[in-house]
């Protein structure tokens, strides 16, 4: 007997006896139990830094001062901290120049940094391998290093105190990230694909944007988020090259102007921290819908 | 590669070219770019750029930046100032690369750390003491290298004792304390009556307000990390003793939070009630009256307590100096002269609550200064006559920076007051560190 789809019918399992089925459905239950607590404490851990930040910039002037003694209870609600941060603070302005600065670096890096993995990671060369330890040891250099240096040269490129001297200089880790992050993901493809397109006479920067760079693209895609998310979160760079109030990130801006010697303004500080947090937010969850389509288009290739 | 081969040329004939261009992009971007200013003080046309402290007052910088864009006007260009929380660290950034703005805002003894890359201000420094009654010791120790003024003593953050008057009444006190061991008795009056106690800043987590209360309680006392001659450490001193047997009781009868405060942690705690004292500058009050109008209220301020050497105190120095890259030297001086007039500084010293108070004598009898127009900051006039920089009695040096920077007497009465250390055990920590940095 077949069914429609034509596969044979599987015969009935037979029923397990009364005490195991029991005991499978409390190993059932039990597992369930576990993935909740675990997922819940999970949630808790991650999003209470958020709740807080929500919390303490809707908070009361003087309630800020009592949170050690009333940490989760408001005397009242108010919006005062956003309206402050919005109308009295160049916030927008900074969060634009955050965007600017990391999609163009994130953009720029990976044109530089695709060709540079797929060399590392499909190409045999006299010394390819001392090229990929020197290009990860690159990205291993601490900014605190080479903040110095680096500004001599963004200085006499005149690019000092622009948007383009930390698109400049984030290249500069974003593109031994790339390179290095990217060329397992190439090391990992069947060669053959590509040895086949040469054969049917396609050139090797051919076979690589056509047969090799698709299959990667969820990696290619990881790569440029992470690369996003260490621009939007640099510091060191950004302080000490952008030094106009108007020309700074926003980790920069919010800091510069709402911490002040001793004073915080903490309820305009975890507002921007909020709403400075949001794009991030906003791309991930962008970014993982095409993370996750692509990785299934990358399956079924080829 | 058809079409390369097709043009004649080769891969490695393009990647040269290809390098060749960019080489010569770079470098034709990597000149001078030749704007320095025809001689005189007008800008031609540029601008002046500065790197400036924050401050926790908004007006102060709003202040100065229309002062500084009035002389603009009168000089054919413009200044653009940059206020920031860390510009300490855009400063060091621009001195070191020799490339980035004009001038900017010394902090404590960084005209010693940077002195050979400073314009020398000497004349103009000397003017402007001598139409104002004359600098404080402490800003010729601070801005003076090798007999040159190398910076411009703008004025300095006084720190002060900030108190609960509601509260040292209640265990009847009226005056704050004028001698430590008074200001200890008060603090155990303070702690057995059960009320918000004493909590003097000593802790790693905030230097400046930790070593305002360490090198102040160290002089005090008559004790000190080097002598006169800046190279022979004097630490290990009876002196040293007494100062830290007086710390030892004031932090028994403190908040136990003395040891973990940041720089905000004290402003937080006295805002929040509390605390009955904490040292800080004038922004806690700033910050109480608008959110927490009773603590405003019921607070004063005090200069800090004298010791068997008289009233000796740390002094958190603010100081302009022009960074020896800029092209536009002449003009930055003149500015400078302009900001320091009467006219300018004194206003700014008018809105600053003792944030900015001047170096100079002439400023202490003015009756628009907040020391005497304000009752709760009276008290405060003239508290530079007994300032210090860090090293003193020896000359401030890159070698006293050192030792503020590494926190060594911070540290030597942290140790004690945490339980960590015995005084002996500490004061030959902080000796062998102190010998370390000065050599001797």
């Amino acid at each position: 007997m077949t069914t429609v789809s034509g596969r044979a019918a599987r015969p009935p399992l037979p029923a397990p006896p009364p005490r195991t089925g029991r005991l499978l459905r409390r190993l059932k239950l039990g597992r369930r139990l576990l993935i909740t607590v675990t997922m819940t404490l999970f949630t808790v851990f991650t999003l209470f830094p958020f709740v807080w930040m929500a919390l303490t910039s809707l908070r009361t002037g003087s309630d800020l001062y009592r949170v050690a003694d009333r940490p989760f209870s408001v005397s009242g609600l108010t919006l005062e901290h956003f309206r402050e941060l919005l109308t009295e603070t160049k916030f927008l302005t900074w969060t634009l120049n955050s965007l600017i600065v990391a999609l163009s670096a994130s953009a720029i890096a990976l044109v530089i940094g695709v060709p540079a993995a797929y060399s590392l990671g499909r190409l045999r060369y006299r010394g390819g391998a001392v090229v990929g330890v020197i290009v990860f040891s690159t990205y291993l250099l601490p900014p605190a290093l080479l903040f110095i240096p680096m500004n001599v040269v963004v200085n006499r490129l005149h690019l000092g105190n622009t948007l383009g001297a930390l698109i400049l200089v984030y290249l500069t880790f974003l593109v031994p990230f790339i390179a290095w992050m990217l060329s397992s993901y190439f090391q990992s493809l069947p060669v053959e694909l590509a040895e086949a397109a040469r054969i049917d006479g396609a050139s090797r920067l051919r076979a690589m944007m056509v047969i090799d760079l698709p299959l990667v693209l969820p990696g290619v895609v990881s790569v440029f988020f992470f690369a996003f998310t260490l621009c939007w979160q640099e510091y060191l760079y950004a302080l000490t090259f952008v030094r106009s109030t108007d020309k700074q990130p926003v980790a920069v801006g919010l800091v510069n102007a709402l911490q002040v010697g001793d004073v915080f303004a903490w309820g305009q500080l975890m507002g921007g921290a909020l709403l400075g947090a949001l794009p991030v937010v906003i791309i991930f969850s962008f970014l993982m819908d095409y993370y996750l389509s692509g990785l299934t288009a990358g399956a079924v290739k080829g | 590669m058809a079409h390369l081969s097709r043009t004649g040329l080769t891969r490695r004939h393009a990647l040269s070219l290809g390098l060749g261009a960019g080489l010569t992009v770079a470098l034709a971007a990597c000149g001078e770019d030749g704007t320095s200013t025809a001689g005189g003080t007008s800008l031609g046309g540029a601008s002046l750029t500065g790197l400036m402290r924050a401050s926790f007052i908004p007006a102060i910088h709003e202040l100065q930046q229309k002062q500084a864009t009035a002389w603009a006007d009168s000089h054919d260009g413009a200044v653009e100032l940059t206020f920031a929380k860390e510009w300490r660290e855009q400063i060091a950034a621009v001195v070191e690369s020799r490339a980035g703005e004009d001038l900017g805002e010394l902090f404590a003894n960084q005209a010693h750390i940077y002195a050979d890359r400073l314009v020398d201000l000497t004349d103009l420094c000397e003017s402007i003491g001598e139409a104002n009654g004359g600098w404080y010791d402490v800003a010729r120790a601070a801005c003076v290298v090798d007999g040159r003024w190398r910076a411009v003593p703008r004025a300095y953050t006084a720190h002060v004792m900030n108190w609960r008057t509601d509260l040292f009444a209640q265990v009847g006190i009226t005056e704050f304390p004028k001698t430590w061991t008074g200001l200890v008795e008060a603090a155990t009056r303070l702690r057995d009556a059960k009320l918000p106690r004493v909590a003097l800043t000593m802790s790693q987590a905030g230097p400046n307000d930790s070593a305002s209360v360490a090198y102040s309680l160290l002089w005090s006392y008559g004790a000190a990390e080097v002598e006169k001659d800046g190279k022979t450490v004097a630490i290990n001193s009876a002196e040293t003793r007494a100062a830290i047997k007086v710390m030892q009781d004031l932090a028994a009868a403190s908040a136990p939070e003395i040891s973990s405060y940041d720089e905000g942690g004290n402003n937080t705690s006295f805002l929040a009630g509390k605390i009955a004292v904490t040292q800080n500058a004038t922004s806690i009050w700033y910050t109480a009256q608008k959110q927490a109008p009773d603590v405003a209220k019921n607070m004063s301020h005090a200069r800090y307590p004298e010791g068997p050497a008289g009233h000796q105190q740390l002094v958190e120095m603010n100081s302009l100096a022009i960074f020896s890259h800029s092209k536009r030297i002449e003009p930055a001086k003149n500015l400078f002269g302009h900001l320091m007039d009467k006219a300018q500084l004194g206003k700014l010293a008018e809105i600053a609550l003792t944030y900015y108070t001047p170096l100079l004598k002439g400023y202490d009898d003015l009756p628009t200064m907040p020391w005497n127009s304000e009752a709760k900051l009276k008290g405060l006039k003239g508290l530079a006559a007994g300032g210090h920089m860090p090293g003193w009695p020896g000359p401030a040096s890159r070698q006293s920076a050192q030792a503020y920077n590494n926190q060594t007497i911070v540290n030597m009465f942290a140790r004690v007051i945490s339980g960590k250390a015995s005084a002996e055990e500490s004061i030959r920590v902080a000796e062998g560190e102190l010998k370390k940095v000065y050599g001797g």
